[in-house]
């Protein structure tokens, strides 16, 4: 079943080292539309990383509507978390992707989800 | 629990024995822990949090388990996260002041208390806490050494690199060891090193729950600044820089500014 957010996280996906894109509702923290590789618990993540996201946005007095980047740098990989109103766009990297390219990505399908949000 | 007909601990084991998906597992450990029993409560609450993940009472009852345990800071990260999920939820935030307040946590309990008060303002045990925390702001002298940070650390590699908004070194414990950050003053930096404290001590959780290993950083951006929490042995050291600044140069920053922080706290130690 194709959904809005097909191409979007299509985008994200492209880049080799990604194992997981997914939309998130920043505030519950539940999954709206994400592929993940096999082994990434996608519900798991969003609703984690969500949490982690909206500490970091308070803790530096992000109103919403503002975009915020937030990245985790761990051992065996990373997240990046970017948004700017109600729905996120969060990817799982291994440590061997190009963070940099990620990035650009990501930030690229923030600013689409919010223009779809606008839309909406 | 109070108001409530406890069940037995039999007819608990039984439940969470038999249907694996019960949330009755949180009552049980909240039964093993006031027994003493601490390793069979956190063995028990943490396989249900496997399967309820955003279950509130379980992570607040987790928390209780990791105090009874004296593992504060585990304590903290998850009455952190029930404040995240439910932040109408009073009980974690009662449990937050009081263990602030133990800690002289003064700025922390005064954020909470607030909070607790705006949820529950007939509450008579917010009341006795915010009195405990008025006497004991009145007990602790104006400009002692609580917060009083030295911004020297960092003050050179802050003006080698254009761009930088500040640097600051915060002990794991939340309170501010070095460095300055905001320029609306020491308060703002010490409520800005609790939080990203907090946010540290998640971001670990987050990484170790989902298999990632140990935490390296943590980069936050918006508009106009990128802050940059990075862990090392006995804190965190935070740079912030303007979002303008190649984010290679920021990192290089950041590479520094640990090495610096490292050092000052190795030394401190000897």
């Amino acid at each position: 079943m194709r959904t809005p957010y097909e191409n979007l996280l299509a985008g994200v996906m492209r880049s080799p080292g990604v194992r997981g894109a997914l939309v998130v509702a920043v505030r519950d923290g539940l999954v709206v539309d994400g592929r993940v590789h096999v082994g990434v618990e996608g519900e798991a993540v969003a609703a984690l990383a969500a949490s982690l996201y909206r500490r970091a946005c308070r803790a530096t007095g992000a109103a919403e509507g503002k975009g915020r980047f937030v990245e985790l740098e761990a051992d065996g990989g990373r997240i990046m978390i970017a948004g700017k109103n109600d729905l996120a766009i969060m990817a799982v990297l291994q440590r061997r992707a190009n963070a940099g390219r990620v990035r650009v990505a990501v930030q690229r399908a923030a600013d689409d989800l919010a223009a779809m949000e606008g839309q909406a | 629990m109070d108001g409530k007909t406890r069940r037995s601990l039999q007819s608990l084991s039984e439940e969470v024995a038999t249907n694996p998906n019960s949330t009755a597992f949180v009552e049980l450990a909240a039964a093993y822990r006031e027994r003493g029993d601490t390793e069979r409560a956190l063995r028990l609450c943490l396989r249900g949090l496997q399967r309820h993940p955003t279950h509130v009472e379980a992570h607040f009852e987790l928390g209780l388990i990791y105090e009874a345990r004296g593992e504060r800071e585990l304590a903290l990260d998850e009455w952190g996260i029930v404040r995240q999920l439910a932040p109408d939820h009073v009980a974690s935030r009662l449990v937050l002041i009081r263990l602030y307040l133990d800690e002289k946590r003064y700025v922390d309990a005064e954020i909470e208390l607030k909070a607790a008060r705006e949820l529950a303002p007939a509450d008579s045990t917010v009341a006795e806490l915010w009195q405990a925390l008025h006497a004991a702001q009145r007990a602790v002298a104006p400009g002692s050494a609580d917060g009083a940070a030295s911004a020297d650390l960092f003050a050179a590699l802050e003006k080698e690199q254009p761009g930088t908004l500040g640097i600051m070194l915060v002990g794991g414990d939340g309170q501010l060891l070095e460095g300055r950050m905001t320029r609306r003053g020491a308060e703002s930096d010490r409520m800005l090193g609790v939080t990203l404290s907090g946010a540290k001590s998640e971001a670990t959780r987050v990484a170790s729950h989902l298999g990632l290993g140990e935490l390296q950083g943590m980069i936050i951006e918006s508009a106009v600044a990128r802050l940059t929490v990075s862990p090392v042995v006995g804190g965190i050291v935070i740079v912030a820089t303007r979002t303008e600044v190649p984010a290679g140069q920021a990192a290089r920053l950041v590479q520094r500014a640990r090495e610096i922080a490292e050092a000052h706290l190795g030394n401190k130690e000897r």
